[in-house]
């Protein structure tokens, strides 16, 4: 007889266990075209004229700050689900079981990954209706924008690991803030230019933003740099969510 | 061979500087087929002894073995479950997908893990509600399913943490009932801060106080090692509490 594999049972509970709660299909799927709605009420308040002077209200540049923003809210799904998992007791229950430290670290991002991808067609495709314009490279940035999911993804699992139920999503909101505010999506980093940006492009955040935006504009010459800074901060947090994880899993 | 054996068990951690044993050798053998008490005042080593008796914990001196094999192997976990003393159910999951669930991560197939669902909601009395939500359940059905899942698996030893905690006397009752026929086929720990419970369901109980087996015995072997009357008088004699007995 065919026996699942743990590891894709685990993923399976978590997809369903995410996708039945309204919270991801509200903050995961619904806003991104709600960011989207949003900015072009801001637009129209505004006069066109007078946003297209701003370039952060142009359509392509305002994608990546919308793939930021939502993606950050992958974050919060992520801690919700382990932190929960642990303060109702079902952590040890499985921990109890014959699930490797793989099952349980693949399961959760395995869980986590089918709406990040719904995310991503959604947050694409409300562009597109919104005015950017059709190119092949709107393919190459959602798949960096998978790659920029894993990030908060990761960031999540760190949290959750580490806080309780209760205390998990106030800090990932706070990364959702953090992260909106330090990407340049709201504001133009190399125009202020100086410390801050500095300090902007020591964290993941603004080389997320720029990825998204240099792909956009098939500028594949400047992506390099944003690639090489999110993955490394990808791989550095995984690593740090899986040491969390056993940690908190030895204090269980 | 035993269904538990526990071994010279040693745990200390550290709080505000101190260093605290929480569990100071710990010996404890389970017989196949017994329903064995651990029972203890809070902070008397329960929780943590059987932590380190289901490989949740890494004892700092000691062994445990499950029917012979080491703790640490994933086919000896294969031969026990738990069901923790929060009800550790999957909330968004129906209570067939909860089972069902369970049974696959212990390496059940489709067509069999389906089959252990619907048998064992039938004896939980739970047929009815297989596609409610878990996290939409009354407490004592929480309870039936936290330990459906627990025995879903068919283990060889059960630990069940505070099972019947905050349930009314009949739904009570009626996961005793539950209890003994487990017991059937496999050992029982079970760890409960009612003492009648205790009293009426195990074969043994161990009585823990400040990290150590203060007695292990039968109900009557303790409260004749005690010299008290009843169970009540004894644990608190057995714990140290004396001045709490009723005279």
């Amino acid at each position: 007889m065919n026996k699942p594999s743990r590891t894709l049972v685990f993923a399976k509970r978590n997809i369903l266990e995410l996708l039945r709660s309204p919270i991801s299909w509200g903050f995961g799927i619904a806003l991104p075209i709600v960011i989207f709605v949003i900015m072009q009420v801001i637009i129209k308040s505004i006069g066109e004229e007078a946003a297209a002077a701003v370039p952060m209200f142009g359509v392509d540049r305002f994608t990546g700050g919308v793939v930021i923003f939502s993606g950050s809210f992958l974050s919060l799904f992520a801690a919700m689900l382990i932190s929960g998992d642990r303060s109702q007791s079902f952590l040890t229950r499985l921990l109890a079981s014959p699930m490797s430290s793989g099952d349980y670290v693949i399961g959760y991002m395995l869980g986590v990954l089918p709406i990040a991808g719904v995310q991503v067609v959604v947050t694409f495709a409300a562009a597109l209706i919104f005015g950017l314009t059709p190119t092949p490279y709107i393919i190459v940035a959602m798949l960096f924008s998978m790659l920029l999911s894993l990030l908060f993804m990761s960031i999540g699992m760190i949290i959750g690991s580490l806080l309780s139920y209760k205390n998990a999503p106030p800090l990932c909101s706070g990364i959702v803030q953090v992260a909106a505010l330090l990407s340049g999506m709201w504001f133009d980093l190399d125009a202020i230019g100086g410390g801050f940006s500095l300090f902007c492009h020591i964290l993941p955040f603004a080389h997320g933003y720029d990825l998204i935006r240099y792909s956009l504009s098939g500028d594949f010459l400047s992506v390099w740099i944003p690639v090489i800074a999110v993955v490394a901060y990808t791989a550095a947090f995984t690593v740090a969510a899986i040491a969390c994880f056993k940690y908190k899993g030895k204090k269980a | 061979m035993y269904a538990l054996k526990a071994e010279g068990l040693h745990k200390s951690f550290k709080s505000g500087g101190r260093i605290i044993k929480a569990v100071d050798d710990v010996s404890l053998a389970i017989e196949e087929g017994e329903i064995f008490g651990l029972l203890g005042m809070n902070g008397a080593g329960k929780s943590t002894t059987v932590k380190m008796c289901t490989g949740l914990l890494a004892p700092d001196g000691g062994s445990v073995t499950v029917f012979g094999g080491d703790i640490a192997l994933s086919e000896t976990k294969r031969m026990l479950n738990v069901s923790p003393q929060e009800t550790a159910v999957a909330p968004m999951l129906s209570v067939y997908e909860n089972l069902v669930f369970i049974a696959e991560i212990y390496g059940a197939d489709k067509a069999t893990s389906k089959l252990q669902a619907e048998e064992i909601a039938a004896k939980l009395k739970l047929t009815d509600r297989l596609n409610d939500r878990a996290g939409k359940l009354s407490g004592g059905l929480m309870r039936r399913l936290s330990i459906g899942m627990a025995i879903i698996t068919k283990p060889r030893l059960v630990f069940l943490d505070e099972p019947t905690l905050g349930l009314d006397v009949v739904s009570r009752r009626e996961l005793w009932k539950y209890i003994r026929e487990i017991s059937g086929s496999a050992a029982v720990v079970l760890t409960t801060h009612y003492l009648e419970e205790a009293e009426a369901l195990c074969n043994r109980i161990a009585v823990m106080a400040g990290g150590k087996i203060a007695a292990i015995g039968t109900a009557d072997e303790l409260k004749k090692l005690s010299g008290e009357d009843t169970f009540e008088n004894a644990f608190l004699r057995l714990t140290g509490e004396e001045e709490y007995i009723d005279e």
